[in-house]
């Protein structure tokens, strides 16, 4: 809802207090808070939990999703939805414990025209002006019928390098903080604070002016997509660390999980309004939800549920932060 | 192989342990009571009650509630044993199981008992359970983590036991429909080979038709109306498991005569349609045979023994042990008709006794992979 208005809109003279006030409590505060909180609760209830081995028990299974809600994220940025990153991410495992350890070259060049093909998705959604949804579906099947000739059944062996580096925990830091704070920061300043990261949110929200300035809209969406591929990739990296092995069907709930990730991470569908914190934030917040439900006990029927009313009580939360902020400006 | 030698090991210990019992006894020492024990390894262990939790990926159909089910009532039943217990399900995703899993051990649990979403997704989590000195099961759908003990049906028998049955009946020749399970997962790629390598054997026995009715009987019944009008006349149908019932309803609907032999997955739909049938003819013959959900109980008593060290369970063959399929026979058809619901999955609620004897029987070399048991009475 407040990031800041793309390049052309012409900036009003100094920031207010106020504006100052809602730019420190941005669209990634709510989701952040709702992080810690369930965080929080999780450690009163099972003190481990904030060890470091508690700590990488944790958010480890956390990690692809949240590359993955990232990847989504650049999408939802350019303005469109990515119902095929799940396949792809899929896809991105199975090249990895199949075609990487037999043929290292192979395998790298496979994942390189993967994110190829992303670029060229994005040209036609781009160029063409079809709609996201349908296309990005049907390329769902596309990866995820390559993965299951790769690989009917779920097998492979991945890399030793790629499991060591994955799970690579050094003694004092664990090492799942470590990757999360450096991918958050690096993104969020490339995104957030560099001028080509402006453009790109500026293609979503507002074309027109991203092209008036004369910047390509087509070139910007083009690179989103390319960035959701890479983003694709290491989620499908890391998940093929943990695992070990390979299986096409393994990331077919990201799809949704990501999506939630995102817009409880206080982006919205309109296009530009993302932020990388925020994401991340939703991201951990979808993710943690269902550990939470689990050391409270809930039984396990209700849990799907739960979770879902969860989900829905943080949009219902962001939704009514919205609507004081819109009272108080109006006054 | 290794069967006679290790009951031939066994045997001269419990007869070394005998000739010390009594020369102890002879003698008047007292601590003969503690030898037979000592020397069978079987008897050794401890009695603890255990903390065990189970995670279930999908609980959306009927086999699956009731392994559910069955785990709750066996841990409940038996508080000398089962100090704690937990049931999370993951709702598909094997990336959540996985988490789910870790999130266990953070919860103290002893032991875990998995319905694995994947073979492969989720041996890191299970690696990570198993160095965190949790005992760790994988039962019904397998992982294939090395540190993991499995407790397994031979689906393969299962595809090969009705394919033979069928093959005797119809003599060796007939159309036959194939109405399988899930598309691209272990369970069905086992059945299906185990009943096309008996099938190999009969040249005069076709597959002329093949459908996915998910193990579920509405599914299989949609999926076979279906397929029927483009089929020759089909003489027999081979199925998965909570699938015949719908199958035949799909026959019965179409106006097929005679009606063709369909093998029954022991749903109470299925034998209740069966019965119903051979009331018409009485010269119609089929049987039922499916997995057990009470499977489940046997996974939570084989984490028992391994965290007790009883009955030797820790030196399982490939650390494997085999629940029986459940067969139900012509003559325990009407039994089990009356004894199930219409939507209910026949099963043998599984004992620690029972569960020692798969043990015993898999450490043996000889494990038991089927029983046509009678409905339990209560």
């Amino acid at each position: 809802m407040t990031t800041t208005p793309p390049i052309t809109r012409e900036r009003s003279t100094a920031p207010t207090a106020r504006e100052r006030l809602s730019g420190l409590f941005g669209p990634w505060f709510l989701p952040s808070v709702a992080a810690l909180i369930i965080f929080g609760i999780m450690v009163a209830l099972r003190p481990l939990v904030a060890s470091p081995t508690g700590l990488n028990l944790v958010l480890a299974p956390l990690i692809p999703l949240v590359f993955a809600v990232l990847a989504q994220m650049f999408v939802i940025a350019a303005g469109d939805i990515d119902l095929g990153i799940g396949s792809f991410i899929g896809l991105a495992n199975v090249v990895i414990a199949v075609i990487l350890p037999s043929n290292p070259a192979a395998g790298i060049l496979f994942l390189v025209v993967m994110v190829a093909a992303y670029a060229a998705m994005g040209v036609l959604i781009a160029v063409r002006g079809l709609p996201s949804i349908v296309v990005t579906l049907g390329m769902s099947f596309v990866w995820l019928g390559i993965a299951i000739l790769i690989l009917p059944t779920p097998g492979g062996v991945v890399p030793e390098g790629i499991v060591s580096f994955v799970r690579f925990n050094p003694p004092v830091v664990p090492g799942v903080i470590i990757v999360l704070t450096i991918v958050t920061v690096v993104t969020a300043l490339f995104l957030h604070r560099s001028k080509y990261g402006a453009v790109l949110r500026g293609s979503g929200s507002n074309a027109e002016g991203v092209r008036r300035a004369g910047w390509s809209v087509i070139r910007a969406k083009v690179s989103l997509y390319v960035l959701a591929a890479i983003f694709g990739l290491l989620s499908g990296l890391y998940l093929s660390g943990q695992t070990g092995g390979g299986d096409p069907y393994i990331a077919q709930s990201y799809v949704l999980l990501s999506i939630a990730g995102v817009i409880v991470g206080g982006g919205s569908f309109k296009g530009g309004e993302v932020s990388v914190v925020g994401a991340v934030a939703g991201g951990l917040v979808v993710g943690l939800i269902g550990s939470l439900l689990q050391f409270i006990g809930v039984q396990s029927s209700f849990q799907a549920a739960a979770q879902g009313l969860v989900l829905v009580l943080v949009l219902v939360l962001r939704a009514l932060v919205n609507w004081i902020r819109k009272v108080r400006r109006t006054l | 192989m290794m069967n006679p030698l290790r009951s031939g090991l066994r045997r001269s210990l419990a007869i070394g342990a005998m000739i010390v019992a009594s020369a102890a006894v002879l003698s008047g020492c007292a601590g003969a009571g503690t030898d037979p024990g000592a020397t069978d390894g079987g008897a050794a262990g401890g009695d603890k009650p255990i903390k065990i939790a189970l995670s279930n990926y999908f609980n959306g159909n009927i086999w699956r509630k009731q392994m559910e089910a069955s785990f709750e009532a066996t841990a409940k039943a038996n508080p000398d044993k089962v100090s704690d217990f937990k049931v999370v399900n993951s709702d598909g995703s094997a990336p959540q199981q996985a988490q789910q899993i870790q999130s266990l051990v953070l919860e103290g649990y002893d032991a875990i008992i998995i319905d694995a979403a994947s073979p492969t997704a989720l041996n890191g989590a299970i690696q990570e359970a198993c160095d965190a000195g949790v005992t760790v099961v994988v039962f019904d759908s397998l992982a294939t983590a090395d540190c993991a003990y499995k407790v397994a049906f031979d689906y393969e028998t299962y595809g090969a036991l009705e394919a033979q049955f069928m093959a005797d009946q119809l003599g060796g020749k007939g159309n036959i429909l194939f109405v399988r399970g899930i598309a691209g997962i272990t369970v069905d790629d086992d059945i299906y080979r185990g009943a096309t390598s008996v099938l190999a054997k009969y040249p005069d026995m076709k597959i002329v038709g093949e459908v996915y009715g998910e193990f579920t009987e509405s599914t299989a019944q949609q999926e076979v109306a279906k397929i029927l009008p483009s089929l020759p006349t089909i003489d027999g149908v081979l199925t998965e498991g909570n699938d015949g019932g719908g199958t035949l309803d799909a026959f019965l609907q179409a106006g097929t005569s005679p009606v063709p032999l369909v093998i029954q997955g022991n749903s109470g739909q299925g034998l209740q349609g069966w019965v119903k049938v051979a009331q018409e003819n009485p010269d119609y013959k089929t049987m039922s045979i499916s997995s057990q959900p009470s499977i489940s109980s046997t996974a939570l008593w084989l984490s028992w023994m391994l965290i007790n060290n009883q009955d030797d369970a820790a030196n399982l063959p490939d650390k494997t042990v085999y629940a029986p399929l459940l067969i139900i026979p012509e003559e325990n058809r009407d039994a089990w008709a009356s004894a199930l619901e219409y939507t209910q999955i026949a099963e043998n609620p599984t004992t620690l006794d029972q569960a020692q004897s798969y043990v015993k029987a898999a450490i043996d070399g000889d494990p038991v992979l089927q029983d046509s048991p009678l409905p339990p009475t209560n």
